[in-house]
């Protein structure tokens, strides 16, 4: 086999959106930049197993939804005949296309797309695994943006294919009848969503006392709610202690703490088990231990505000490098990280990264939470608005849902924003910005926001810190 | 609050204005230095006790001032003034209401729009200053992102400005652009004034080529007193043109005068000096040539003669040069002279002279004829007009009735203010003190 040592200013190892991010600013800037997927295509988790995918099939199976309730509306429809293939192929258009678009655009600015694994041999040399055998890369800088993998502990990895990652979940080519989610996060939510409403039957355990831990209460309490109605059974403080396959179905022992704080177990069946306890950064086989780049406890690489590592010429972003698991989060470290490598000055203040739970209704927030101000030193006031005074969430029937603002009671700037309800995701980037640009909620309050729409629900929290929100009391 | 002159230590209580580092309406930070006040030796810088703005400076340059007295008024712009909590929320409150005020004039806001500019290029004291003045809080405070927009941080960043320490002038004190460049321009006035002031010397020069490349060196911060003196030369030399004007005296019959009175001196405990004989001298030279004693005073176009002849008397000491100053010079006689010089001297050797005692000189002298110097330019002490620099007498061959003899000649030099002093002037100056010396009186030795 051929080998061949090539020079360039950068090497991005992962063709997700923080490499290939990456990769295109860097070109954008002037470097001669080379970018490795080991995948045969760019794109990663993000577009292919992921974000977009994901999105898809929640944005189809809504529908099915939607019909169902339009019958109070005096609209009825039949029931839904459900094709998975010609779904799946759909999604995979969706995701191609996209794929496509990004290799494309690699192609105009001159990026070196190269397919392989990347493994480094010192702390400016790479060796790529091809196809076609090895090739040889001599960086100045290397950027590492291979992201990361579902986590299945072990006692759950019984190499069954009825057991599934989210990786899996999203190549539907049935709709099982009896679903257990392991894991109420963001991940375990959005997709039991999305076989709930293809019919399955779906059962959540989450192992912590509410669903999405960690989240805001007050948005997890509306989450909660939808997710009962539209899920078979939700069972929080519920681990599951054994799970192990009994002739066509899977057994799982759900074990939870009764008030009296004794074990109680249960033995439920069911056709498909979805795992999603977590997700582990890919930092192993990358070679890292031949370079001076560190890595926590959990495997994520260690990296500093600039996003390098301890490792002058070796930056890390995205997943890999922990942090929020957030695709838009990535993408603005890849800008980081090559600013840093064009010798810009480094950056000295925290990324504001909203999140967005792509549940119905959907939950979204960024900034900082009550707590987190508090600690911060704020002397912190929070206003909310329930939506059920919003005349846009009433006249589509989505009225559920809350707008929470955190506010520095002394300059009156936005901290942190929170809310539940329908599209929420959309409504999230004017909080973002607002907060970026140092708002206040008298800013806020004084912008004419469009009626009806449910932007009005930030505008009118906002102005229930002056006690003037005219729809509310 | 008032800033006022806190204790000097080691017994001072009394000091001088010798700089003023702000401008009214400047916003300061805490420990930011003020002005300079030197006591006795020292010269000290008076840091701000918290952020905050000038209101007012009640002190000017030169101004004698007393321990408690108020220099200035500091207004602070909320926050953290005192550790005081009540006090802490009376501020809070201050600053709500003060944000309601904001409101309720918004329709005025277009046409108060000019003055908002003005008030913009003067920056803001808000919380986000203010907050600096203690550690805690300044931590706090770099929690929060400073309230700018993206665009605005990372502009600071590229210029590496630290954005917490820019006053906003928006709602919430937020920073725009403008804000930023006012910022940028204070900087650039303090860089300024900080090249001119004495702490820092002299004007921009072109950057030192590094010396230690040639060899080893040794690094020392500078004295107060150097620190003074540096400052005051960099600042009066390029802004007073001066001319030197030469000269020597045959002194041989005036030194055989002195040895001859030089016992009766003895014997009042006293040693007949060169520069007390100079010291007689002077004055009535002086007199008849004012423009000497003088002080230029070009901002009301004024010359100011002085009807008093004070001398400052330059004295090479181990911490530098110092210059007390031998009052009313014209009424004392050569007795007095040579006491008080050498009492003077001795004073100032061992860092006993008083502000006092070294200010209000007319005309100065600089004899280095003790220390072996020759010929050389002193610098005008500014606000004085002149300043006569004598070396040491050398022994030339001359003609006496046609006999070779040797006889000790003294360099002298005048060096004055050209703006107000002509070369005549300063040449029938010299003539004149040649004279004088060649032929001495000898009732100048009546005591």
């Amino acid at each position: 086999m051929a080998s061949e040592t090539t020079k360039t200013d950068v090497v991005v190892i992962g063709g997700g959106p923080g490499g290939y991010g990456a990769a295109f600013y860097a070109a954008e800037r002037g470097l001669n930049v080379t970018l490795l997927d080991r995948e045969g295509s760019l794109g990663g988790v993000c577009l292919k197993r992921g974000c977009i995918p994901s999105k898809a099939y929640l944005h189809a199976t809504q529908l099915i939804e939607e019909a169902r309730r339009s019958a109070d509306r005096g609209i009825s429809f039949g029931e839904p005949r459900i094709n998975c293939k010609a779904m799946r192929e759909w999604k995979d258009g969706v995701v191609a296309k996209l794929c496509d678009g990004i290799e494309g655009l690699a192609k105009k600015r001159k990026v070196n797309v190269v397919y392989g694994r990347g493994y480094f041999q010192s702390s400016d040399k790479l060796r790529v695994e091809t196809e076609d055998g090895q090739q040889y890369f001599n960086f100045k800088k290397a950027i590492i943006a291979t992201g990361s993998r579902s986590l299945i502990p072990e006692p759950f990895d019984l190499g069954s294919s009825r057991i599934l990652t989210s990786k899996e979940a999203l190549e539907i080519d049935s709709v099982p009848d009896r679903l257990l989610v392991i894991g109420g996060g963001y991940i375990g939510l959005e997709l039991g969503t999305v076989f709930a409403r293809l019919g399955s039957k779906v059962t959540v355990a989450e192992a912590m006392d509410d669903l999405m831990p960690g989240s805001d209460p007050d948005l997890v309490k509306i989450i909660s709610a939808a997710i009962s109605d539209l899920f078979q059974e939700v069972h929080t403080g519920t681990k599951v202690a054994d799970l192990s396959t009994s002739g066509e179905s899977l057994k799982a022992v759900l074990s939870r703490k009764t008030e009296d704080d004794e074990a109680t177990t249960e033995e439920v069946f069911f056709d498909k088990v979805l795992v999603a306890v977590g997700r582990r950064p890919n930092s192993d086989n990358l070679g890292l231990e031949n370079t001076a780049v560190g890595i926590d406890d959990k495997s994520f690489i260690e990296a500093d505000a600039s996003r390098r590592t301890q490792d002058e010429n070796i930056y890390a972003i995205g997943d890999v490098a922990g942090g929020e698991m957030l695709a838009h989060k990535a993408f603005r470290e890849a800008h980081i990280a090559v600013d840093a490598i064009c010798g810009d000055p480094p950056l000295d203040e925290p990324l504001l990264v909203p999140a967005v739970v792509f549940t119905a209704p959907e939950m979204a927030w960024v900034g900082l939470s009550e707590e987190a101000a508090k600690e911060a030193g704020h002397s912190v006031e929070v206003i909310r608005y329930d939506w059920r005074s919003s005349g846009r969430a009433l006249s589509i029937g989505q009225s559920t849902g809350i707008t929470k603002m955190v506010v520095d009671a002394d300059n009156e700037r936005i901290l942190g924003v929170f809310m539940a309800g329908h599209g929420a995701g959309e409504l999230i980037a004017e909080a973002a910005l607002a907060i970026e640009m140092a708002t206040t909620v008298r800013d806020l309050a004084e912008t004419i926001h469009a009626h009806p729409t449910f932007s009005e629900t930030l505008k009118e929290c906002a102005e229930s810190f002056f006690g003037i929100s005219p729809h509310t009391l | 609050m008032d800033i006022q002159l806190p204790s000097l230590g080691e017994g001072a209580t009394t000091g001088t204005v010798v700089n003023i580092l702000v401008n009214e309406g400047d916003v300061v930070e805490k420990d930011q230095a003020l002005m300079e006040i030197e006591s006795d030796k020292a010269v000290a810088e008076l840091p701000s006790p918290e952020a905050g703005t000038i209101e007012s400076i009640q002190v000017k340059e030169g101004d004698e001032v007393s321990e408690g007295d108020v220099l200035a008024q500091l207004s602070e712009g909320g926050g953290s003034e005192s550790d005081d909590s009540s006090d802490q929320d009376a501020t809070e409150e201050k600053e709500k209401l003060e944000a309601n005020d904001t409101d309720d004039d918004r329709e005025d806001d277009s046409a108060d729009k000019d003055d908002k500019e003005n008030e913009k290029s003067k920056g803001r004291t808000d919380e986000d200053e203010s907050t600096e003045s203690s550690e805690e809080d300044a931590e706090t405070e770099r929690g929060q992102r400073p309230p700018a927009a993206p665009s605005i941080r990372r502009m600071a960043r590229e210029l590496g400005i630290d954005l917490h320490r820019v006053g906003g002038s928006g709602r919430g004190g937020r920073i725009d652009i403008a804000d930023l460049r006012a910022y940028i321009a204070q900087l650039k006035k303090r860089a300024e004034q900080a090249a001119t002031s004495s702490g820092s010397i002299g004007p921009a020069l072109p950057e030192m080529p590094d010396p230690a490349e040639f060899g080893d060196i040794e690094s020392k911060s500078l004295s107060s007193i150097r620190k003074t003196i540096a400052g005051r030369l960099s600042r009066t030399w390029p802004n007073l043109p001066q001319v030197t004007q030469f000269g020597e005296a045959d002194i041989a019959e005036l030194m055989e005068l002195k040895d001859q009175h030089a016992k009766a001196f003895e014997k009042k405990d006293a040693k007949l000096t060169l520069t007390a004989i100079l010291l007689k001298l002077l004055p009535p030279l002086l007199e008849a040539h004012p423009y000497l004693n003088a002080s230029l005073d070009l901002e009301n176009d004024a010359v100011i003669l002085k009807k008093y002849f004070h001398i400052g008397l330059a004295v090479d000491t181990e911490q530098g040069l110092l210059v007390p100053v031998l009052r009313d010079a014209d009424d004392k006689n050569l007795l007095d002279l040579a006491r008080e010089t050498a009492d003077v001297a001795k004073a100032a050797r061992d860092s006993r002279l008083d502000k006092k005692a070294m200010a209000g000189a007319s005309f100065t002298l600089s004899n280095q004829g003790g220390l072996g110097g020759g010929a050389f330019t002193p610098l005008v002490p500014y606000p004085q007009a002149a300043i006569l620099g004598v070396g040491r007498a050398s022994e030339r061959p001359v003609l006496v009735d046609e006999a070779l003899k040797t006889h000790p000649y003294l360099p002298l030099a005048l060096s004055y203010d050209h703006r107000l002093i002509d070369g005549g002037e300063a040449a029938r100056f010299m003539h004149e003190l040649v004279e004088a010396l060649e032929h001495p009186d000898e009732s100048l030795f009546d005591i």
